[in-house]
């Protein structure tokens, strides 16, 4: 062993085609380019989506861009948004575990590396192995 | 020896990853790009290896 590195996941914009995998793994859709997102008792602006196909009731999550190039994952998690926690987990946890993971193979693999484990534990936690 | 990078990715997002059969310099190097690139790192920690000279490899003196 050499080191470990303890890390949080950001989304950039060359993130969202990961996210876009991420959304589909979880059952949610990322919408590029709708400016609103639907809250409990209004709607925000935001960049891009990410709704619940085929739930109308269900919250939404807004992207918002950050003045340093990222994007804020927003939120009305009130009473399980309707449908939409249960599919990102709770407050979005889930959405961002998907897209480490995404993240995680797709940069690894473009570097010569293949997955040799890619499991989800009793403890909810997912376990990636890469080898070159 | 092959290089195996190990990820484990708690249920809120965070992950913790770590690099084995690559020694010294070459090991930060391998992941630099890859921390930039996927998020906030809030923690590293050196291990035995760390230290050592990756076999092969010439270290220039002054």
């Amino acid at each position: 062993m050499s080191h470990t590195s303890s890390m949080e996941v950001s989304v950039q914009e060359s993130d969202f085609e990961a996210l876009e995998a991420a959304c589909h793994d979880l059952g949610v859709e990322f919408v590029r380019g709708q400016t609103q997102f639907k809250q409990y008792y209004r709607k925000a602006h935001c960049d891009h989506a990410i709704r619940v196909p085929g739930n109308e009731q269900a919250f939404e999550i807004g992207l918002v861009k950050q003045d340093d190039g990222s994007y804020d994952l927003q939120s009305d998690y009130f009473g399980g948004s309707r449908g939409l926690e249960a599919k990102v987990g709770p407050e979005g946890q889930g959405l961002k575990q998907a897209l480490a993971r995404q993240k995680d193979i797709r940069y690894w693999q473009t570097r010569g590396f293949r997955v040799t484990q890619d499991q989800k534990t009793e403890n909810g936690h997912i376990v990636l192995k890469l080898t070159r | 020896m092959a290089t195996e990078i190990s990820i484990d990715i708690a249920p809120d997002g965070t992950q913790k990853l770590t690099v084995k059969g690559v020694k010294g310099r070459a090991c930060r190097e391998l992941t630099r790009e890859f921390e930039r690139k996927f998020g906030k790192v809030t923690a590293t920690e050196d291990t035995k290896e760390t230290n050592e000279v990756q076999p092969g490899r010439v270290t220039q003196g002054s």
